[in-house]
């Protein structure tokens, strides 16, 4: 019988010969000998399990149903559970009463299983082992085989496709050198395959002018086997250079193993021309701006410095007793050296708006000493007339809040002298409210209104455009620029807000806008500047016994101002420019400093820098910068650099001493 | 079960008669007919009625079929089956792909809900193409069904319409019946091997062109003579090889039987397929031995039947068994049916299988199916 069984197996191992020939599909030749198999060998069910990080993965079985049946998960968990002893062996084999199996491992992750009813003897395993390695070997090369034709078969399709393309494609090898380069890729470089198959692209491609940071960066993508796409100049055959865009995806087998680089390159130098003439022409726009706003720093600064003197000196001829002719004199070139600077004022907004140039700048401040500044401004305003300035401020408006001071501050002023100019009697005033008061997130909302001569319905569409002004023959005598509405509407929605007019012609006009703030607890607010406590031993109203100390180069402002500190009995020393100010602070203890920003020799914010950085008599002491210039920057340049306020020139008499006025109060 | 012998002989109208009356018949799920060759020119007749049956209907033509411990050659049996089949039917199937004949069966048994675990298979014996119909069929259903069948035609080997279906009588085709029903089948021959193993070097399907790169028919006639110590007239050739069929080795258990019908050219025809690359033997029938075979068949049959008055006995044996028992077969009958109460066919090649096996084609082989209902 054994040697029957030994013929048996000898035949089916010739048949299994000739029956898997050339077959190179897996599934094909498992399909050809199984039933071979198991025909010859009695058996009711074979296939193949592989086995990959000890896990059993069934592969082909026939029946197909075998799978599927009940006893099939125990035997997969069977073999997981034999896996460590296994793999020393050469076969694994169980009953389960109603049929016997075997398993072969062939050691090379594939297990062949045999199902029968009838139980293999030793005789028979052992001579079904050489049968069992054959038929691994012949799988595990129709598995090679398969992958091969399919790789083959799909960069065969690749070819085809990059053939096809105009732009360059080119695959290499896993290590990078070139395999194959479509007709495109001769376009545009001039190699053909034959000059550089088997070199790295980089060595015939990349030239002087070829970015290093882009070579490592394309090496270091190869080396972690990444996808990329990169801009690099490369150069042609003869050594033409060009840009182009490289896209390099990585290319793997049927096991997920790198099998080489596919790279399309597309020549891009048309598009880095026309990029670089775009990013010189955005230069020379950048560089235009630049220009422009200097020209408007320039003009700003050198406006108002004689416009200064201007409005001063009138202030303080006014204050001599002219005669009544004299006065109405004066009081013309008042109002007209005023207007000249409110026209100045609102082109220089305008401008700044227009380009873009004027940001919010964010910080916590008390809203309502805010609005009483204003109603203070206003009531001072309008003291000698027949109108009333009413502040009405809601229970709800929280005390410090966050949004744009300095912008807000400019709306309200805006808006409120709009109420002011255009009302003979009666009332102005504002009504300040908040909308979602519970919450973090607010709206303020703040409505100027006025009792005024109004405007009809038919014309309030125009207020808002930009150097409009209204005809009428009522507001004939209200002169202004036509942009102080314009400029307030673009501020309002600067700040994220809406602004609306109602009016009634003879009854009187109302604005209301409104913009986000956000509340702040008042604990949380440390009040900036605090930390700078000013030594003084004036009195609110006393000036006597204070020294200030003014720093300016012009020699009218310096007339100016002189005149009106002698005129309030006030001590004072002047300095040139800001070196010979920080000396004079260094010798000298003052209780105020006035400095001019744009000096010779050293500026005003590169003085008050070294003042607050040192130690000296007056690292505390209050600075308060003058200027021409309007720019708001100017202005944050002087606080970021450690002053502790601001007045803009020109200034009036009563200006200059209520800004003394207030912080020496403060540091007293 | 409900079995009726019709002679038709004396009408083949009968024959329709009495499917048409079991089409009717609410106790009668489907139909299996086993008729002899005497139908073979009554296509006109039987596939109206084929088509009209609202019940399935599977079955064939041979060249004898049996009843009751009978033979007969003139006469059809028609079987009331209470049990419901899936039936469909492979044509042309000599044209059709391995492929196309795998997905043919796939479609078909994925159509019904249940598969049943009783599969009847009728199949043109002249068909080349038989072999990827069993691959595929135990490619898919595998073990859980057990099979019986036989090949159809007749001994003159001519081409007919010799299989019964919904769509008629067929010919170069399979018909499939598979219902759900108590079915075991035994299989055995009894022949042995009087030879060395011959390498089938050159076949084409059941064409045997060379043995050992040796002409096919050289090497058998050698053999044979050489085992009959006698020069025979191989012109008559079905007389000279009726002892000695081809034989497949299988281990642990009988061979598998390939009966030789006709030379040509040197070349040996069989009636199934013989692979390229196997190998065969050449067997002898001792009729003791034969008649012992038939006595397992009918044991493994009925081993795991439980006694049961409405378990019947179908019985697929070959015909060139008869051929060469001649007289002895009456006793191979007496054993394959003492009771007198089985039906049957003497066929062109036998199918079968008990769970136990891949699904093969038997030549020269007693099958003896115990089926309940």
């Amino acid at each position: 019988m054994d040697s029957q069984d030994k013929q048996i197996l000898n035949e089916v191992l010739l048949e299994l010969t000739l029956a898997i020939g050339s077959e190179s599909n897996y599934k094909k030749l498992l399909k050809t000998c199984l039933p071979l198999i198991l025909r010859r060998l009695n058996c009711i069910a074979a296939g193949v399990f592989t086995l990959e990080d000890n896990k059993i993965n069934p592969s082909f079985f026939i029946p197909y149903s075998f799978p599927k049946s009940i006893n099939f998960q125990d035997i997969v968990q069977t073999l997981e559970s034999s896996v460590d002893s296994f793999g020393k062996q050469d076969y694994l084999k169980w009953s389960d009463g109603m049929s016997h199996s075997i398993v072969f491992n062939s050691k090379r992750g594939m297990l062949f299983m045999l199902k029968r009813r009838i139980r293999f003897t030793q005789v028979q395993i052992n001579d079904l082992i050489p049968i069992v390695n054959f038929l691994h070997v012949a799988l595990e090369n129709a598995l090679e085989r398969e992958k091969r034709l399919k790789l083959q078969a799909t960069l065969k399709r690749l070819s085809m496709v990059a053939s096809q393309s105009s732009n360059g494609v080119i695959i290499t090898d896993k290590e990078g050198y070139v395999e194959w380069i479509n007709d495109g890729f001769t376009r545009v470089t001039g190699y053909t395959l034959n000059e550089i198959q088997g070199k790295k692209p980089g060595s015939f491609l990349q030239g002087p002018k070829s970015d290093p940071k882009v070579i490592e960066l394309m090496q270091k993508h190869l080396a972690n086997e990444e996808p990329f796409e990169v801009e690099i100049i490369n150069y042609t055959k003869y050594k033409k250079e060009y840009w182009i865009q490289i896209s390099c995806n990585p290319l793997y087998n049927e096991n997920n193993e790198l099998h080489g680089f596919m790279a399309m390159e597309s020549d891009i130098t048309e598009r880095k021309i026309a990029e670089s003439k775009i990013i010189q022409a955005k230069k020379d726009a950048e560089n235009a701006q630049e220009a422009e706003k200097q020209f408007l720093a320039n003009m700003s600064h050198e406006i108002r410095t004689p416009l200064n003197a201007v409005i001063g000196m009138t202030s303080l001829l006014i204050d001599t007793d002219p005669t009544e002719e004299q006065l109405d004199y004066l009081k013309t070139l008042n109002t007209s050296a005023n207007f000249l600077l409110k026209l100045i004022s609102d082109v220089l907004d305008i401008s700044k708006i227009q380009a873009g140039k004027i940001d919010s700048r964010i910080s916590v401040f008390d809203l309502h000493n805010f609005f009483h500044t204003i109603h203070q401004t206003f009531l001072n305003k309008v003291a000698n007339s027949n109108i009333n300035v009413v502040s009405n401020i809601n229970s709800n408006v929280p005390r410090l809040v966050k949004t744009d001071e300095v912008l807000l501050m400019q709306i309200l002023n805006n808006l409120m002298s709009n109420a002011e100019k255009f009302t003979e009697k009666g009332k102005i005033g504002f009504y300040v409210s908040v909308e979602n008061s519970s919450s973090q997130k607010q709206m303020l909302s703040v409505e100027v209104y006025d009792t005024g001569m109004g405007i009809s319905a038919d014309r309030l569409d125009f207020i808002f455009r930009k150097f409009t002004q209204l005809k009428d023959k009522n507001r004939a005598d209200k002169r202004g620029t036509g942009l102080g509405l314009a400029i307030t509407k673009e501020l309002v929605e600067l700040l994220g807000g809406e602004i609306a007019v109602e009016s009634e012609l003879n009854k009187g006009t109302k604005f209301k806008f409104k913009i986000p703030i956000e509340s702040v607890a008042e604990s949380a607010h440390v009040r900036q500047g605090t930390s700078i406590s000013v030594a003084s031993n004036v009195s609110k109203t006393n000036f006597e016994n204070c020294l200030i100390l003014v720093v300016e180069d012009n020699p009218i402002n310096q007339k100016y101002i002189k005149r009106v500190l002698e005129k309030n009995s006030i001590n004072f020393e002047f300095a040139n420019n800001g070196k010979e100010a920080v000396a004079k602070c260094r010798s000298k203890k003052y209780d105020l400093v006035f400095m001019d920003i744009q000096m010779p020799i050293m500026d005003g914010l590169e003085a008050c820098a070294i003042l607050r950085s040192e130690e000296n008599l007056n690292q505390q002491t209050c600075i308060i910068a003058l200027t021409a210039s309007a720019l708001r920057e100017d202005k944050h340049m002087a606080l970021d650099a450690g002053m502790n306020a601001f007045l803009t020139k020109p200034f009036t008499p009563k200006k200059l001493l209520e800004i003394l006025k207030e912080n020496l109060a403060q540091g007293s | 079960m409900k079995k009726i012998l019709v002679d038709i002989n004396q009408d083949i109208n009968l024959l329709v008669d009495q499917i048409k009356r079991f089409d009717d018949d609410d106790s009668v799920k489907s139909i299996l007919v086993l008729s002899c060759a005497q139908i073979k020119h009554s296509t006109d007749i039987l596939d109206p009625c084929l088509k009209s049956l609202k019940k399935a209907v599977v079955g064939g033509v041979f060249p004898e079929v049996v009843f009751e411990g009978n033979r007969f050659d003139d006469k059809a049996i028609v079987v009331g089956l209470t049990f419901e089949m899936l039936s469909f039917s492979l044509k042309n199937l000599d044209q059709k792909s391995e492929e196309e004949i795998e997905q043919i069966i796939v479609t078909e048994f994925e159509s019904c809900s249940e598969n049943g675990n009783a599969v009847f298979l009728f199949m043109d014996c002249l068909c080349r193409n038989k072999q990827p119909v069993f691959d595929s069929l135990y490619n898919i259903l595998g073990t859980e069904v057990n099979y019986i069948g036989a090949g159809a035609g007749s001994l003159t080997f001519e081409n007919f319409q010799c299989l019964f279906s919904n769509e008629g009588m067929l010919e170069n085709a399979v018909v499939i019946g598979s219902g759900t029903t108590r079915l075991n089948v035994g299989v055995a021959h009894g022949w042995e091997s009087i030879s060395k193993a011959f390498k089938v070097t050159e076949s084409d399907n059941n064409q045997l062109k060379t043995l050992d790169w040796k002409p096919a028919m050289e090497v058998y006639q050698e053999v044979i003579e050489g085992h009959a110590r006698e020069t025979m007239d191989f012109d008559n050739f079905l007389n000279c090889v009726k002892s000695y069929p081809f034989g497949i080795s299988k281990m642990d258990d009988e061979m598998i039987v390939r009966d030789p019908f006709k030379s040509e050219n040197k070349n040996v025809f069989a009636l199934d397929n013989v692979e390229q690359g196997s190998f065969v033997k050449i067997l002898y029938g001792n009729m003791d031995l034969l008649l012992e075979g038939a006595t397992k068949a009918r044991s493994h049959a009925l081993s795991k039947t439980v006694d049961d008055a409405d378990t019947e006995i179908m019985i697929i044996d070959c015909i060139s068994r008869v051929l060469f028992m001649g007289d002895a077969f009456e006793q191979e009958l007496q054993i394959l049916d003492p009771d007198k109460k089985a039906f049957g066919a003497l066929t062109l090649g036998e199918i079968a299988n008990n769970g136990d096996s891949y699904l093969e084609v038997f030549n020269k082989t007693a099958v003896v199916g115990a089926i309940n209902g």
